[in-house]
Order: C-alpha cells, then structure tokens, then sequence
C-alpha cells in the first residue's frame, strides 16, 4: 500500500490494466457466445 | 448495424485506443507557473511541472541561465536553468519548478522533457493520480449515453412493440449500469489516494449509489416478473423511462447543488462541463477526455451490438 | 368513469377501512418500535426528520401497494379494462392513492407530535407546504410502480425495491426541508431549493406515470 502510495503512476496502470483487461475479456467471450450461435443457426 | 462488427470499425477502435493508452502512460504532466504559485503558498507541493516554451535567449548570471518562458495561459516568467541545458527560442520544455517569492524567478530543478509530443495537464494536487480522469470521467459519460439510449429504445418499443427494440433497451442498460459501477469503482480507488478512504458518502457517491440501485431494481424487475416476454417488455420499458426522469437530476444537478468532496460540487470549479465558458486547467484536457469519451462510445456501440444479437438468437432459438 | 371509480374505490375504504387502519396501525407501531428502541433519547431535528419520512415512506409503501394488487386478486381489474379508460383509471386510483396518503401524513404528524417532545416545527407554513409536496410525490411513485408490480410474482418485495431508488431525490428535499422547518422558523431560504425539487419531481413523476399508464394497463 505505501508503495503505491508513493508511486502513483503504478495505480493508474493497474486501474488501466484491469479495466481493459476486463472489458476485452467480456468482449471475447461475447463474440465468442455469438459465433456459436451464429454456427448453430 | 452490422459496421459495428466490421473490421474497419475495429480498426479505428486500435487506433483510439493506442493512442489513449500512449496519453495515459507515455506523457509528461505539465502545468502552469500559477500552479506553481498556488500549490506552494497552500504548503502542497515544493516543486511543480511546469510546461512552458521558450521566449528570449538566455541572459545569464554565474553557473545557471536565465531565460524568459510562456506558459499555456501566457504567463511570461523568468526562469533559471542550469548552465549544461542548451534551449532554444520556441523549444517547449516540460520542467519541475520551483518558486521563490523573494526573488522573481522559477528554478527549474530538473527538465523532464523537451519538445515534447503531447503533455498531460495537471490537476492541482492530483500529480501523477490525475491520470485516472482518463477512465473516470469518460466512463461516467457514456454510461449516461448508454441508459439515454437505453430510454430512447423503450419509448420506441412502446410506440412500435417490435421486441428488437427491446433487446436493444436492455443491451443499452446492462452497458450503462457496466460502466457506471467502472466508474465507480475508479472513482473509490482514486478516493482512496486522494482523500484517505474507499468510501466517504458524501453527495456525489450517494447520488451514484442510487443509481446504480435503480439499475439494479430494472433488472430485478424484469427477472421476477411472470409473464409473457411480451408483456414483461412493456411493464420493463415503462419502468426503464420512470428510472430516466431522475438519471439526469442524479448525475448532474444534485451533485453541483450540494457541498461535497468531489470537484465540481458547490463552492468548487467542475473542471470539465461546467457552465461558464472557462476553466482553470489546460485546454488540452478537454481534447484527452473527450477523444477517451468517443472510445468508450464506440466501445458501447460494439458491445451493444453484440449484446442485441445474443439476446435476439437466443429469443428465436426458445420459441 | 373518473368519479365512479375514485367514488367506489373511497366506499370501499369506508366499509371495511383497511387501508386506512392498515395505515395508522403501521405508523403507531412504527413509532411504538422508536419509542421502545430509543427510550429518552434526544433526538436532533435531523434524526427526527429521518425517522418521520421514513415512517410516512414506508407506511405509503404498505397501504398503497392494494390499489392495484387487489384489482388483481379479486379479479375486477378486467372489468375495469373492459369498461373504463385508461386515463379515467389512473386519476381515479391516483387521486385515491392521495387522499390516503395525506390522511397517512395528518395521523403521522400528530403521532410524531404526541409521542416524541423533541418533534417540534418552527415554520407550521413551510413545513405544511413541503408536507404537501412530498405527499404528492409519495403517491405518485407508489400509485404507478405498484401498477408495474401487480402482475410480478414477488409483489411484497419488489415494490419497495424499485419505488424507493425512484424516490431518493424526494427522500433528500423531503427530509432536507423538514429539518429546516424544524431549527428556523422563517425558512424560505433554506427551502427554497428543495421545494423546488419538490414541485419539479411531482410533476415529472405525475406526467410521466399518466403518459406512460396506458401502456402497462392494456393487455
């Protein structure tokens, strides 16, 4: 915690890396639904 | 609709997120010589970064130079940099100065960057931490555009009862309420460098609270209803614009009204849509929050498209 | 049709009286509860304030949640489709859901008056104006999520759970305004902008749940 403290650019990069991690993750498994659905039809 | 899913939209897509993803780590944070001033006459900080370009050659005294520097507001200072630099009239330097009063001058302590690309505006006390208004700010945005879609599509099921509005609507909120527990999130993780706790319950956090209790009460609804999906996407509509008449009010009006921690509140300046035409931080802030703003906005309609085509084959695959 | 059903919906009422014994029962107990669970305790006008909306919310969310409900359970709502208007339906039931909700604030101020000495207001104008204006409010919510939740199958639970978000800006003036009227006793000032918040929500909410009525009311 206190190196985060002190280093702040660090806890914006794990916030950044997180998020976008996140949101491709959701957007993979999204198209990924899709195109089985789509392969089923 | 189906651009959405095009590999040129993607394309652009990369490309907009390169380029946040190089303002957010890649540049230096350069303020002004006020901020100097200001933050070291509240005992904040000692040194500050100052982006300023060069305006006349140096004049020099025994080992340092002197220079005079324009900063983004036009200040024009004199500011002392150390003999080994070489600047040259119209060099952008993005330099930690210090201030002192008695003399008239800036010290640069050290020069981060010369001729830089793109700087990063500073947030007075904020520092490196104020890179986190690049999710949080633009998140917030958006997730007000997506429940506005997400209205616009309830009022056009209720008008034209075609279930593909409906998917729509619910794609629309499911994005909205994403990001605005994202925004949240960011913005207790950011409460806690700044201010000391996760969680302060102060106007700002309350009024998001709420509604992402409205949103939650949405989906709520629309599981435990027991009808036909036609019905239950009426009764979900109708409840979705009843939730639309305070979003505005929630997001906007209560949080400027009342005093609170969080810049923007009364007695505060909100440095990002407030309404007079000026704010004190760097005009480039604007440009930054809103080009993250169009990301996430073409990052909602993509998923949104996605979402709508789930929620449509799997409402033909059941009938 | 408005009058009809306004007029059977009160005769209703005056026969057996549940909605309103419902009521002042809820509100007696819950200041009973109060009572019972901080004795002598001194209470600031905030907290004072804070337990009166919440009584008078919670007791609204109790004996209004039958207007529609019991539609459905007796089976009459279909007649009602077939025979009225919409609109006359909704005034009628909105009007209703009113009426029980000021006589729900008349029994709550004179409980909260009687029972708690640090229940004191200073500006008797003010505090009637906003008492009004939260009322409206109240019912109006309650009256049109209760029409959502007739036909879910939870209705106990969800109601609150989707009324009371709804409410929250009411909730900020309402008690807001109530402790300013109980500390000063010219409170203009200080009211002005809830009352303002007040009137604006009343009427947002008021227009919408008719406009948007018709369509949770038809097949």
């Amino acid at each position: 915690m206190d190196f985060l403290q002190n280093h702040p650019l660090y806890v914006v990069g794990i916030i950044a890396t997180v998020i976008w991690l996140g949101i491709f993750t959701f957007l993979m498994r999204l198209d990924r639904r899709v195109r089985k659905l789509e392969n089923m039809k | 609709m189906k651009f959405f899913r095009s590999t040129l939209y993607h394309l652009l897509l990369g490309a907009l997120f390169a380029v946040s993803v190089f303002i957010c780590f890649a540049t230096p944070i350069g303020g002004s010589f006020t901020d100097v001033v200001t933050l070291k006459m509240n005992n904040v900080a000692n040194v500050t970064p100052v982006k300023a370009t060069i305006t006349t050659t140096s004049y020099d005294s025994v080992a340092k130079k002197f220079y005079n520097a324009k900063d983004i507001y036009g200040n024009e200072k004199r500011i002392l940099v150390d003999r080994s630099q070489d600047l040259k009239i119209g060099d952008v330097i993005v330099a930690d100065c210090s201030y002192l009063p008695s003399e008239n001058y800036f010290d640069v302590v050290r020069i981060e960057r010369i001729n830089p690309a793109i700087t990063f505006p500073l947030i007075q006390g904020l520092g490196e931490l104020g890179r986190n208004m690049l999710f949080h700010v633009p998140m917030s945005f958006v997730a007000f555009i997506a429940f506005l879609f997400a209205t616009i599509y309830s009022i056009l099921y209720l008008r034209k009862r075609k279930m593909e509005y409906d998917f729509k609507a619910r794609a629309s909120s499911a994005i909205g309420f994403m990001f605005t527990f994202l925004a949240t999130v960011t913005g207790s993780i950011w409460a806690r460098f700044s201010w000391g706790t996760f969680w302060n319950w102060d106007p700002r956090e309350t009024s998001i609270f709420i509604l992402l209790l409205i949103y939650i009460a949405y989906f709520l609804l629309r599981s435990l209803l027991e009808e036909g999906e036609e019905k239950k996407a009426r009764i979900a509509a109708v409840y979705n614009i009843i939730a639309f008449v305070t979003v505005p009010f929630l997001m906007f009006v209560l949080p400027r009204i009342t005093q609170s921690l969080h810049p923007g509140s009364s007695g505060t300046e909100a440095p990002v849509i407030n309404l007079s035409g000026k704010t004190h931080t760097d005009p480039i802030l604007s440009y930054i929050l809103w080009a993250n703003v169009l990301l996430f906005t073409l990052l909602f309609l993509w998923i949104k498209e996605l979402y709508t085509i789930v929620l449509r084959k799997e409402f033909s695959a059941n009938d | 049709m408005l009058s009809p059903i306004l007029r059977k919906d009160i005769r209703i009422e005056l026969r057996s009286r549940f909605g309103v014994s419902a009521v002042v029962m809820f509100l007696l107990v819950t200041v009973t509860t109060i009572l019972f669970s901080a004795p002598g305790e001194q209470m600031s006008s905030s907290i004072m304030s804070a337990l009166f909306w919440i009584s008078l919310f919670f007791g609204a969310l109790t004996g209004l949640a039958r207007s529609f409900i019991s539609e459905e359970e007796r089976g009459t709502s279909f007649l009602l489709r077939l025979y009225a208007e919409p609109e006359d339906v909704f005034w009628g039931k909105y009007l209703f859901n009113l009426l029980l909700v000021f006589s729900l604030a008349i029994c709550a101020v004179i409980f909260f008056a009687f029972f708690f000495r640090d229940f004191v207001v200073r500006d008797v104008g003010m505090f009637a104006l906003q008492l009004i204006l939260g009322a409206i409010g109240t019912s109006s919510t309650v009256t049109i999520v209760s029409a959502l939740v007739a036909r879910a199958s939870q209705k106990g639970a969800l109601l609150p759970v989707l009324a009371l978000p709804v409410m929250l800006p009411l909730v900020i003036a309402t008690t807001d305004a109530t402790r300013i009227t109980m500390e000063v006793a010219s409170s203009w000032n200080g009211v002005r902008g809830d009352i303002l918040i007040l009137f604006s929500f009343d009427v947002a909410v008021t227009l919408v749940s008719y406009v948007l009525f018709q369509f949770i009311w038809q097949e």
